[in-house]
C-alpha cells in the first residue's frame, strides 16, 4: 500500500519535471560583444648618424696671379702641378647642386617629423580627462 | 449538483483572470528588461559615437596644423637655393674673380665651409624634450 503511494508521488513528481521542461533553470547567457578601441604603438626609430664633412679649399685662379698659385700650390701638395679646375660657371652649377639636396635633406627631414608627430601616441592627461 | 457546476466556472473565471494578470505582468517585466537593455546598449553606442567623433575632430585639429606645419617647412626648404640663385643672378662671379681673385677665393671658401656646417647641422639628431 505504502509503495503504491510512494510510486504516485514519484510519477507525479516526474510528470512535473517533464512538463515544466526545467523551466526553473537559469536561462542561457548571452554573449557580450564590447568595442574597445585600442591606440596603434608605432616605435620611433632612431635618426641615422650625422653627417660629417671635411672641408676643402677652391683656389680662384686667373692669368694675373698664376705663377704666384703655382708656387703656393706646389708648395702646398707638392711637385708636379696636378689640379682639378672647374670653370666659374661649373663652380656656379655645383654650388646650386649642394643647395638642392640641402633643400632635399630639410624636406626630407620636416616629412620624418611630420610622420613621427603624426603617430605618436595621444598624450595620457587627455585620455584620463575624458 | 448546480453548485457544484457554478463554483467550477467560477473557480475557472477567477483562475483564468489570475493566470491572464500573471502572464501580463510576465510580459511587462519581460519588456522593460528588454527597453532597458535596449536602452544601455544605445547609450553605449551614442557614447561611443561620440567619442568617434570626438577623436575625428582632434585628429582633424591635428593634421591641419601638422600639414601648415610641414608646409611651411617644405617651402622654407628651398631658401637656401633661392637666396644663392639670387646672388649668382646679382654678380657676375667671373668678373669679380677676375678682378678681385683673393677676395672671392677667402669668400667661396667660407661659402663652402658654412654649406658643410650647415649639413652638419641639419642631419644631426634632434634633442627630445
Amino acid at each position: 500500500m505504502q509503495a503504491k503511494s510512494y510510486l504516485k508521488v514519484l510519477s507525479l513528481l516526474l510528470a512535473s519535471l517533464l512538463l515544466s521542461s526545467c523551466s526553473s533553470w537559469d536561462g542561457l547567457k548571452t554573449i557580450e560583444i564590447k568595442t574597445v578601441e585600442v591606440e596603434r604603438q608605432i616605435p620611433v626609430q632612431n635618426r641615422p648618424t650625422p653627417v660629417r664633412l671635411d672641408d676643402l679649399y677652391f683656389y680662384v685662379v686667373t692669368e694675373e696671379n698664376f705663377v704666384e698659385f703655382k708656387k703656393k700650390f706646389v708648395k702646398e701638395n707638392g711637385d708636379p702641378l696636378v689640379a682639378y679646375v672647374i670653370s666659374v660657371k661649373d663652380y656656379e652649377t655645383l654650388a646650386l647642386n649642394m643647395a638642392e639636396l640641402k633643400r632635399y635633406i630639410k624636406q626630407q627631414k620636416a616629412i620624418i617629423v611630420y610622420y613621427e608627430k603624426a603617430v605618436a601616441p595621444v598624450k595620457k592627461e587627455k585620455t584620463q580627462e575624458k | 449538483m448546480l453548485k457544484v457546476y457554478i463554483l467550477i466556472v467560477v473557480i475557472g473565471i477567477v483562475g483564468g483572470v489570475v493566470y491572464g494578470g500573471y502572464y501580463y505582468y510576465k510580459d511587462t517585466q519581460s519588456r522593460i528588461a528588454i527597453l532597458t537593455e535596449n536602452s544601455a546598449k544605445l547609450e553605449l553606442a551614442t557614447s561611443m559615437q561620440s567619442k568617434t567623433i570626438d577623436t575625428l575632430k582632434e585628429d582633424a585639429l591635428k593634421f591641419t596644423k601638422l600639414n601648415g606645419e610641414l608646409n611651411d617647412k617644405l617651402s622654407s626648404a628651398n631658401e637656401y637655393k633661392n637666396v644663392l640663385l639670387g646672388k649668382l643672378r646679382k654678380h657676375n662671379l667671373t668678373k669679380l674673380s677676375a678682378q678681385k681673385p683673393g677676395l672671392i677665393e677667402k669668400k667661396i671658401n667660407n661659402a663652402s665651409k658654412k654649406l658643410f656646417e650647415s649639413f652638419e647641422s641639419i642631419t644631426s639628431i634632434p634633442i627630445t624634450k
